[in-house]
C-alpha cells in the first residue's frame, strides 16, 4: 500500500528525531557560513580598484593615497585582516564603513528592516493569494480561468522586474490613476511602519512577481496530487470533493510550497535591487550594489554575509515548517 | 480517520489562519489614498548621493548632495552669479598690493552665524587654515595653494591679510569656488554651525537631510521655511516622484528624457550652459601619443557635431580642443574651428607611422556623454582605418589606473584659469596627457600673477591657441546640465558655473 498511502496521514514517530535533523542542519549551516565569511572576503579583495583611492576621489595625491591605505591596514597580508575582520565580527562589531566613517552595523541594520517589511508584506499578499488561484486553477484545471491566469502569469514572468516597476508606476502613480506615489522616498526621522503608503507600490510589485512563480507551483503540485491513487481511492468511495480538497489534496500539494516560499523569501530579500532602484527604495540590495560600487569593502562583506544567514535561516524554518506538515516527516520509512 | 490523529504542534489549518490573517493587514494597508503634493513652504529637492555623504564643505567627496547641502548651510568669500560673474559674499572688498603678493580682506559687518555668534576675521582665518590642513586633504587645498597659511593675519575684527607664497592676481575670483566654503573657527561638521541662509534640522547620510530657513540671514532670508534633500540614485524614479509631486525639484535629469520633460505642461527644464568640458586625453609623454602628428591625427578623426548631437543629444556645444566653454569676461579666442578631415588624418598617420593604430580608450560613466563620446570615437576611427576600442569599466576600476590610462575619457567643470591649474600644468591632479610645454606653462604663471585683467585676457588667448594647436585633449564639447524642476516651482534660472540647486534661498513654491 506504500505507493497508495496519503503521506500526510502517518502516525508520528516522535520529536526526537526532528530535532536531530535541525540540529544537524544547524551545524552544517555554521560551518558553510564560516567557508562564506572567507569567500566574501577573498572576493572582496579580488575586486579591481583601490579603496583608498575611492576614498581620495580623482585629485588625490600619491602621498595621501598610501597614507590612508596604511591607516585603514589595508598593507597587512589578506590573511590579518581577515582574522582582524572574523575576530570582530565574532564579538558583534562589523567595524566602521571607510566611505560613509559610520558603523557598518547601523547601515546595514537600517536597510534590514526596511526591506525586511517590504518583503513580509509582499508575502502576506502573494503567499494566500497564490495559494487560493493555484488550488483554483488545478481543480479547474484548463478551463477559461486557469488559462487565463496562466497567461497572465507567464506574462509577468516574463517582464523585466523593472518594466512591471515602471508599468506599476505609470498605472498607479503617474498616468492613469493617482494612487500611489511613485517614489519611496522613506524619512528616515520614522519607522518605515510609520508611512506605509510610500512602499505599496515596490510591495506590489514584488508580490506580483512572487505570485507569478509560486501560485504555478502551487497549481502543478495541486494537479499532481489530485491525479494520485489516495485521491482517486477517496474519490471512489465517495467522499465529497470538498473535503478530498482540504483534508487530502492541499495539505500534501503544501510542501513543496512551503519550500518554494522559503526560496523565494530569501531571494526577495538580496536579489531585488532593480526594484529598489525604480522606486529608490532605500533597502539592502540597493546598499550593497552601492557599496560594490564605491568600494565600501566592510559594507559589502556585512550585506553578503546578512543574505547568506537569511538563506540559511530560511532553510532551516522552511525544513521545521515542513516537518510539522508532513509529521512522521520520513517518507515512506514509517 | 480524523484531524485530530496527529500531535505534533500546530496544524495545517492553524497555520493558514495565521498566513490570512497577516495577508488582511496588507489588504488594509493598500486601500489608503493620497496627496503627494506638498506644502509651499517646503521645497523637496532630489539629488543623487551616496553613503559617503556629510556635511563637512571641506573634506568631502564631491557628489552633487553634499554640494548642494554645504552651498546651502555655508557662505564663500564670493560666488558665482548665473552669468559666470563673481559677486562678493561675505566678503566687502579685496585690496592687494602693488604687485599682488598681499591681499586685505574685509569682510561685511554684522554677519552672524546659525548658532547667533558673529562671524569675524578669526573665523576666516580658521577656515583657510581648515582647507589649507595637509592632515587632512581638502577639494579646495589645491585651488588656494598660493596662500601662505602661516602667514594669515587678523588686521581687526572684520579684515584679513592674506600673505601669499607668489603673486596671484586672480585672488578675488578663486573664492567663489563651490570647494571654499568658510566656517566659524571651532567648526564642527557633526554639529555644524554656518552663516548660510539655511541652518541643519537633521541628516541621515546617503539618505535625506531637511535644513530650516535661517531667519538671522545678512542678505534677504530664504523664500521658502524648509528644504528637505533626498537621494535618490535613479534619474527615472527621480522624474516620476517631480511629475506626481513628490518633490519639487530634481538635480539629476537624463539627456534622453529632456526632450521628454519640455513638452511635460508639469515641468520645467532647467538647461545650463555650463562650463563642464568631456575631454578625450591622450598622454603626450609615452607613444604612440608622444608623436604630435598623432595626436592632430587622432582631432582630426573627431567628428564634434556628431558626437554632441548623439552623445549629449544636441544639449550642449562644439569645442574647440581648449578648455573654456567661455572666458568670461575676455571674449573668443580667434583660433577656426577644427572640423573632421579624414585625409589629413590619414596623412598625419602614415606620416608618423601610425597607419594601422590599435588603441583603447579607458571610460567610465562618470558624467552623461563620457562612455558615449568614446564609442563614438572608436566608431568614426574606423573610417582613418585604424582601431580605438571602448573599455567602458566602472567607476572604481577607472580610478585605480586614473593618470595613467594612455588614452581616456575625463570631465572637468570649472572657469578656465582653475582647470589649467589642475589639468594642464605639471603637478595638476587632473592632469592626464602628462602635458609640460614650458612656453604654456610660463604663460599660465604669468597669467596667474597679473591683476591686470586686460593683460590677463590676452595670457589667456595665447595659452587657448597653444592648447589648441599642440594639446593633449580632444575637447569635443561641453555640456549642459540638466535638472528639471516642478511646474510651480520660481526663482530657479540657468547657471553657466554654479546650479540653482545652490542657491535655494531665491526659490520659491507656489
Amino acid at each position: 500500500m506504500t505507493g497508495t498511502a496519503d503521506p500526510a496521514r502517518r502516525v508520528p514517530s516522535g520529536t526526537r528525531k526532528n530535532l536531530g535533523i535541525i540540529g544537524t542542519r544547524l551545524a552544517i549551516s555554521l560551518v558553510l557560513l564560516i567557508v562564506m565569511s572567507m569567500l566574501v572576503f577573498a572576493a572582496t579583495q579580488a575586486l579591481p580598484g583601490d579603496i583608498a583611492l575611492m576614498v581620495l576621489g580623482r585629485d588625490a595625491t600619491p602621498a595621501q593615497v598610501d597614507r590612508l591605505r596604511s591607516l585603514l591596514n589595508l598593507d597587512a597580508p589578506v590573511w590579518q585582516q581577515y582574522l582582524l575582520w572574523a575576530g570582530n565580527l565574532l564579538q558583534g562589531d562589523f567595524g566602521t564603513s571607510f566611505i560613509s566613517q559610520q558603523p557598518v552595523g547601523d547601515i546595514v541594520a537600517a536597510r534590514i528592516s526596511n526591506t525586511l517589511v517590504v518583503v513580509i508584506l509582499s508575502f502576506a499578499l502573494s503567499i494566500p493569494i497564490s495559494l487560493l488561484l493555484g488550488v483554483f486553477t488545478a481543480v479547474h484545471a484548463d478551463g477559461l480561468g486557469d488559462r487565463i491566469v496562466l497567461l497572465v502569469s507567464i506574462a509577468l514572468n516574463a517582464l523585466p522586474e523593472f518594466v512591471l516597476a515602471l508599468l506599476l508606476v505609470l498605472l498607479l502613480s503617474v498616468k492613469v490613476f493617482h494612487i500611489f506615489p511613485p517614489v519611496a522616498l522613506l524619512s528616515p526621522e520614522q519607522s518605515v511602519w510609520a508611512q506605509l503608503p510610500r512602499v505599496a507600490l515596490p510591495v506590489l510589485t514584488l508580490a506580483l512577481l512572487q505570485m507569478s512563480y509560486f501560485y504555478r507551483l502551487v497549481r502543478a503540485t495541486m494537479i499532481d496530487v489530485l491525479n494520485s491513487d489516495y485521491v482517486e481511492f477517496a474519490r471512489l468511495k465517495g467522499m465529497p470533493q470538498r473535503v478530498i480538497l482540504w483534508r487530502h489534496a492541499i495539505p500534501n500539494a503544501l510542501v513543496p510550497a512551503v519550500q518554494a516560499a522559503g526560496t523565494i523569501f530569501a531571494i526577495s530579500f538580496g536579489g531585488v535591487v532593480v526594484i529598489e532602484y525604480v522606486f529608490a527604495f532605500p533597502g539592502l540590495g540597493t546598499a550593497l550594489a552601492e557599496a560594490v560600487g564605491s568600494r565600501d569593502i566592510q559594507v559589502v562583506q556585512a550585506i553578503t554575509l546578512t543574505i547568506a544567514v537569511i538563506f540559511f535561516a530560511t532553510n532551516i524554518v522552511t525544513d521545521l515548517i515542513t516537518l510539522m506538515l508532513t509529521p512522521p516527516g520520513r517518507g515512506g520509512q514509517a | 480517520m480524523t484531524m485530530d490523529s496527529t500531535k505534533t504542534g500546530p496544524n495545517r489549518r492553524q497555520i493558514l489562519a495565521g498566513i490570512s490573517a497577516t495577508a488582511l493587514g496588507a489588504a488594509l494597508m493598500s486601500g489608503a489614498t493620497l496627496a503627494f503634493a506638498q506644502s509651499t513652504g517646503t521645497l523637496r529637492v532630489a539629488c543623487n548621493g551616496s553613503a559617503s555623504d556629510s556635511l563637512d564643505p571641506h573634506r568631502t567627496q564631491g557628489q552633487v548632495t553634499d554640494i548642494v547641502r554645504f552651498s546651502n548651510l555655508f557662505d564663500g568669500l564670493c560666488e558665482y552669479a548665473p552669468d559666470g560673474t563673481v559677486q562678493n559674499v561675505l566678503a566687502e572688498s579685496f585690496t592687494p598690493n602693488a604687485d599682488a603678493t598681499e591681499w586685505t580682506v574685509r569682510l561685511v559687518p554684522g554677519v552672524t552665524t546659525h548658532a547667533g555668534r558673529p562671524y569675524e576675521a578669526e573665523d576666516l582665518i580658521a577656515s583657510v587654515r581648515r582647507i589649507l590642513d595637509p592632515e587632512h586633504p581638502t577639494r579646495g587645498a589645491s585651488l588656494i595653494a598660493f596662500v601662505d597659511a602661516e602667514g594669515l593675519e587678523a588686521v581687526d575684527a572684520q579684515t584679513v591679510l592674506f600673505r601669499l607664497k607668489r603673486a596671484y592676481g586672480p585672488f578675488r575670483d578663486v573664492w567663489a569656488n563651490r570647494y571654499l566654503r568658510m566656517v566659524p573657527r571651532d567648526f564642527d561638521p557633526s554639529a555644524p554651525d554656518g552663516t548660510g541662509p539655511f541652518k541643519v534640522v537633521s541628516f541621515t547620510p546617503g539618505r535625506e537631510s531637511v535644513f530650516d530657513r535661517f531667519d538671522g540671514y545678512f542678505r534677504e532670508p530664504a523664500l521658502v521655511e524648509r528644504v528637505v534633500i533626498s537621494n535618490i540614485a535613479d534619474a527615472t524614479a527621480a522624474i516620476n516622484a517631480l511629475r506626481s509631486g513628490q518633490i519639487d525639484m530634481t538635480y539629476l535629469v537624463p539627456i534622453s528624457e529632456a526632450a521628454i520633460i519640455e513638452a511635460d505642461p508639469s515641468m520645467q527644464l532647467v538647461n545650463n550652459p555650463s562650463m563642464l568640458s568631456i575631454p578625450i586625453y591622450m598622454r603626450t609623454d609615452v607613444a604612440p601619443f608622444d608623436d604630435p602628428r598623432v595626436r592632430e591625427a587622432i582631432r582630426l578623426i573627431a567628428n564634434r557635431e556628431q558626437m554632441v548631437e548623439i552623445a549629449l543629444s544636441g544639449y550642449g556645444v562644439v569645442g574647440n580642443d581648449m578648455q573654456g566653454r567661455n572666458v568670461t569676461p575676455c571674449g573668443d579666442t580667434p583660433v577656426p574651428q577644427r572640423t573632421q578631415d579624414i585625409e589629413r588624418a590619414r596623412a598625419l598617420l602614415a606620416e608618423a607611422g601610425q597607419s594601422d593604430l590599435d588603441v583603447e580608450i579607458a571610460t567610465t560613466a562618470g558624467t552623461p556623454g563620457m562612455v558615449e563620446c568614446a564609442q563614438i570615437l572608436a566608431e568614426q576611427a574606423r573610417a582613418a582605418g585604424i582601431s580605438i576600442r571602448a573599455n567602458v569599466m566602472d567607476e572604481a576600476t577607472y580610478l585605480a589606473n586614473y593618470g595613467n590610462w594612455s588614452f581616456g575619457v575625463d570631465f572637468l567643470s570649472d572657469t578656465y584659469l582653475p582647470v589649467v591649474a589642475r589639468s594642464l600644468v605639471p603637478g595638476g591632479t587632473f592632469n592626464n596627457t602628462h602635458w609640460n610645454d614650458a612656453e604654456f606653462n610660463a604663460l599660465f604663471e604669468r597669467a596667474t600673477a597679473s591683476s591686470d585683467e586686460a593683460e590677463r585676457c590676452e595670457i589667456i588667448h595665447q595659452m587657448r591657441t597653444i592648447e589648441h594647436e599642440r594639446g593633449g585633449n580632444i575637447v569635443w564639447g561641453f555640456a549642459n546640465t540638466l535638472h528639471a524642476v516642478g511646474a510651480n516651482v520660481q526663482g530657479v534660472v540657468p547657471y553657466v558655473v554654479n546650479s540653482a540647486f545652490n542657491n535655494l534661498r531665491v526659490v520659491s513654491k507656489s
